[in-house]
């Protein structure tokens, strides 16, 4: 009984110690070394041999002990072959139960001849769902012999070998159960381990492939920006008719799409010697003058490399600001593109660095380069909608003139029939009265007479000096009189002074003598140069000639109008002074 | 024939403005050169007016210059007195009066 209690606590001892050397060892090549050299002892074996594969792989490792080297290279390279010999159940049932073991006669071996000889005890087992294990051990010693002399009892090995007893059998048995669980855990570790590694390169990975798809995500939104605004562009351009606003707009929408500061486009007409010009973030260096700009478009179509002008050629340059050097452009040329309408028609977009300053990359001039063609779309369309324009306003001009001509014929042929109406209405009036002058009447005289007494009663109206309708001297009373006897006594006594009324024809011819000629018409002057100083109580004596009395009251009337006292008038006129024998002259 | 018509008329009209000379230097004011009455003033207006002053009163009336440098003036009332002119002097035939001579005074 003391005997069997020793042996358990034995046994439980190396168990103990195989625990405790297994413990932290996570190497499983170190694992079976330390169990072979473990449990070699307490079980009597000579030699040992641990194998861990993997039978699906045929892959694994063999520890040996107690080999001879040469021996022990040789089992290593029989792995294979020992794989196919001792694991081939994997392949009937597919899986293996965890921790089997499974006992093997040497003389059930099909692989006997595979492993050294000597080996008594042979165990296959189980590790997990990949791995498998063999252990062989032997020859054992007698139990005599062994360490264990005290302990081990003849019953050890009826289970396993002849040599083993059954609390060795049990030991075994523990011991296996320690390894597979050792190499369990160590096998766990070294998944961890794999799988953190793969993890760590599966991250790496997966950091370099989302810093490139943000590289490419960051490509896509600059591309969906630069559709969008050339998408933008379209629709603005689309409303736009000449050339300038069109540069302007382009210009503005490739500089914001591509990020750039600075920029400039140029259309050159050759033909008009004209040039369009946009520049914007750099002042203007004198390129719309039509010989700085011819210079940078030749200087751009060498460049281009371009053989020939052909009708909407759109090129980039290589090293713009090498091959535009000295062209007068205001900032450093990072994309040029060279454009062609026509023969006559070329042009030039230079684009500056980006706002990061860097230069385009190459699908950014292939995009520039599209939006150009896109450009001289719209310059074709707005020139030609010049030219309609300029057709269209001459066209209306001769409209214009021709709808006139047309007016003016036709009133000129309207004209025409009127007068060729009224000609012969005058020619048939001629004819009728004509007619009718052969029925001459005295109503038509009344007609005339009554006309013409209208039209002159009219004019007198209106006339200053017309005649007024009633003579004046039938509206004032009459001017005193005097005998040519009394005339004579007053120009004696009171030195009356003698007037003649009458024309200066007529005084000319004879009158009174001293008289002095005063006659209607020009009494307003003669008055004023003769008679002004006259005192208005010196008596005037009026005299006329004998059939017409009217100037010597007249003359008379005016002379009283002016506040001469004593006017008279001479009887019968000159006629009577002379019939008494008065003196006259000459 | 309407600009026919118009230059003639244009033309008769430079002719009529270059006839102006002679009248242009008569316009102006004279006075008369008579000493024992009151002084008469004369005024001959480019519009064809003129005026005879004696004192405080006047006596209007239109004035044309004839052929042979003859001016006739017409008074209000219809009568006509015709003079000469010449080196600022102007003699008018007043009927019943006799030569009278004025002397111009201004332009």
């Amino acid at each position: 009984m003391r005997l069997e209690l020793e042996r358990k606590r034995l046994s439980l001892r190396v168990l103990l110690e195989t625990a405790q050397e297994l413990s932290g060892i996570l190497q499983p090549r170190k694992i079976m070394e330390t169990f072979l050299l473990t449990a070699m002892g307490p079980l009597g074996a000579i030699r040992g041999v641990a194998v861990l594969a993997r039978p699906a792989g045929c892959e694994g490792m063999i520890l040996s002990r107690g080999l001879p080297p040469a021996e022990a290279e040789a089992l290593e390279q029989r792995l294979p072959d020992i794989c196919d010999a001792y694991f081939p159940y994997r392949d009937l049932d597919g899986d293996l139960p965890s921790s089997k073991i499974r006992v093997l006669r040497r003389d059930q071996a099909q692989g006997d001849s595979l492993l050294p000889r000597g080996m008594d005890i042979l165990l296959c087992f189980n590790v997990d769902e990949d791995h498998c294990g063999l252990l062989a051990l032997g020859p054992l010693l007698s139990r005599d012999e062994t360490n264990l002399d005290a302990g081990l009892d003849s019953g050890l090995g009826a289970g396993l070998d002849p040599g083993l007893d059954a609390d060795a059998s049990t030991l075994l048995h523990s011991l296996l159960h320690l390894l597979i669980g050792a190499l369990r855990g160590a096998l766990a570790v070294n998944n961890i381990r794999q799988l953190s590694v793969d993890l760590g390169r599966k991250n790496d990975r997966l950091t370099e492939s989302l810093a490139s798809s943000q590289a490419i995500q960051r490509g896509l939104d600059r591309r969906v920006h630069q559709l969008a605004a050339t998408n933008e562009l379209a629709g603005e351009l689309a409303h736009l008719r000449e050339v300038q606003p069109i540069l302007d707009s382009f210009l503005l929408t490739m500089l914001g799409a591509f990020s750039v500061s600075c920029g400039l486009v140029l259309v050159l007409d050759r033909a008009e010697r004209h040039v369009d010009l946009a520049v914007r973030g750099a002042p203007d260096t004198g390129l719309s003058g039509f010989g700085a700009a011819d210079a940078l478009v030749y200087k751009a179509f060498i460049a281009s490399r371009v053989h020939s002008v052909a009708p909407l050629t759109v090129e980039p340059i290589n090293a713009p600001a090498l091959a535009l050097a000295g062209c007068g452009l205001p900032f450093d040329c990072g994309c040029a593109i060279y454009f062609a309408l026509d023969n006559d028609v070329q042009g030039v977009l230079a684009l500056g660095v980006t706002l990061s300053d860097e230069a385009l990359e190459d699908e950014d001039v292939q995009m520039v380069r599209a939006q150009v063609g896109t450009l001289l779309g719209y310059v074709l369309g707005a020139r030609h909608l010049s030219t309609i324009t300029a057709l269209n306003n001459g066209l209306q001009k001769r409209n214009e003139e021709l709808t006139r001509t047309v007016a003016e014929l036709t009133e000129a042929r309207q004209t025409i029939a009127l007068l060729e109406r009224a000609g012969e209405r005058v020619r048939s009036f001629l004819h009728a009265e004509a007619l009718r002058s052969k029925r001459f009447s005295w109503l038509d005289c009344g007609v005339i007479l009554v006309a013409a007494m209208l039209l002159g009663f009219l004019f007198n109206l209106a006339s200053p000096n017309g005649v007024p309708l009633l003579p004046e001297h039938l509206k004032r009373p009459p001017a005193q009189t005097v005998t040519a006897q009394k005339a004579r006594e007053l120009q004696q006594s009171e030195g009356a002074l003698m007037v003649d009324a009458r024309p200066q024809a007529f005084f000319d011819q004879r009158h009174v003598r001293g008289a002095a000629n005063l006659t209607p018409a020009l009494f307003d002057m003669v008055y004023l140069m003769r008679f002004a100083q006259v005192p208005l109580n010196t008596p005037l004596i009026v005299y006329g000639g004998n059939i017409s009395r009217r100037w010597d009251e007249d003359v008379a009337a005016k002379l009283m109008a002016r506040e001469h006292e004593r006017v008279l008038v001479l009887e019968d006129g000159l006629s009577a002074w002379a019939g008494r024998g008065y003196p006259v002259e000459p | 024939m309407r600009r026919m018509v118009f230059c003639v008329l244009a033309l008769g009209l430079l002719l009529l403005a270059g006839c102006r000379g002679p009248v242009e230097d008569l316009v102006g004011d004279y006075e008369s050169e008579r000493v024992d009455l009151s002084p008469a003033r004369l005024t001959l207006r480019t519009d064809g007016g003129g005026s005879l002053t004696v004192g405080a009163e006047e006596a209007p009336f239109r004035w044309e210059v004839r052929e042979e440098g003859r001016v006739v003036l017409h008074t209000r009332q219809g009568g006509t007195i015709s003079g000469r002119q010449g080196r600022g002097v102007l003699e008018l035939d007043l009927p019943g009066v006799g030569r009278e001579t004025f002397r111009k005074t201004t332009k």
